[in-house]
């Protein structure tokens, strides 16, 4: 099984983007509308810029490589130019987990895989346990896949490295 | 011996990250899910950081020692000022969550990033952060009580 990306990591840089330049002319825009910044005009320039440095992060993440193969193989795994394999052997166990700092409500969506070795690799661990490191391989939330799909995938080819989701 | 990946095998005996009930930092149990936050303001600005998600007694304690302090050190210098009563008082609330677990046992299997729960460290009351506010309010309250009773005096 192949993961592509969804159009939601595409359309967020742009959003954003747009959004900067609206923030930009906010001052003009509020005093069309016989309003304006209770402290300055200087609140809407610091937001156009956040705006437009976050736009750009994300048009550039949404135009580098992304591709995740869930296999007999193992899972293979690009991201920008670097390309990691995990063969099954390697990997002791692979989940859907909710993100670092995740609300109690917030569903689990970001591909997890673990290993048990110390092997570097061409993209580093988001996660480090004594014993064990963790991969942020994708988030399924901007994935064309679902989670059930992605899910039945992992069950199919990862056995007993794939523990039942908790919820 | 083969190491040909056998998909579909079982695994060894593997090390696992905690889960639900399992505290996040150090892998112990019973944990419960909370979240601390603390708040910096400077002038017009403030930023709120948050921790959430499972944490056993010890963690947990010290977290929230650790955000009351911050609350209490860097919410004095801008409009955060008005919130400082409102974090504390949540932070409060969501500790007595934590008071209620019993002392952490380790989790055998489970890997975690610290290898044993954290020190809960000083009371609140012994921290800069206590101490900080204790004199501000103390000024505070003697400049308005001044205050008042210049005001009394000169009608
Ligand atoms: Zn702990």
């Amino acid at each position: 099984m192949e993961l592509e990306r969804n159009w939601k990591p595409y359309a967020k840089g742009p959003a954003l983007l747009v959004l900067a330049v609206v923030l930009a002319f906010s001052p003009e825009i509020l005093s069309a509308m016989g309003r304006e910044f209770t402290f300055g005009n200087w609140v809407g320039y610091v937001m156009a810029l956040l705006a437009l440095i976050g736009g750009l992060g994300a048009v550039r993440e949404s135009r580098q490589a992304f591709a995740v193969r869930i296999g007999e193989q193992g899972i293979n795994w690009t991201r920008g130019e670097a390309t990691v394999d995990f063969a099954w052997s390697d990997v002791t166990r692979v989940a859907v987990e909710k993100k670092p700092n995740a609300g109690k409500l917030e569903k689990p969506s970001i591909l997890t895989v673990w290993v048990a070795d110390q092997t570097e690799r061409a993209l580093s661990p988001d996660i480090e346990l004594t014993g064990l490191r963790g991969y942020h391989v994708a988030d399924l939330k901007s994935t064309k896949q679902s989670r059930d799909q992605v899910e039945a995938a992992l069950r199919q080819y990862g056995g007993d490295r794939y523990p039942a989701p908790a919820n | 011996m083969s190491t040909m990946p056998t998909p579909g095998a079982v695994p060894p005996p593997a090390l696992r990250p905690p889960a639900d009930g399992e505290c996040q930092f150090c892998g112990s149990h019973p944990a419960a899910h909370v979240s601390f936050q603390s708040m910096t303001s400077i002038v017009i600005l403030y930023v709120v950081s948050a921790q959430r998600g499972w944490m056993c007694r010890n963690c947990g304690l010290s977290l929230y020692r650790h955000h009351a302090n911050k609350t209490m050190l860097a919410a004095w210098w801008g409009v955060g000022i008005i919130g400082i009563p409102i974090f504390l008082g949540i932070d409060r609330l969501r500790l007595r969550r934590i008071l209620r677990l019993a002392p952490p046992q380790p989790t055998p299997g489970v890997a975690a990033s610290l290898p044993a729960p954290l020190d809960p460290g000083k009371p609140l009351i012994q921290r800069p952060g206590a101490i900080l506010s204790i004199v501000l309010v103390t000024v505070l309250v003697l400049v308005i009580g001044c205050g008042a009773l210049a005001f009394g005096a000169s009608e």
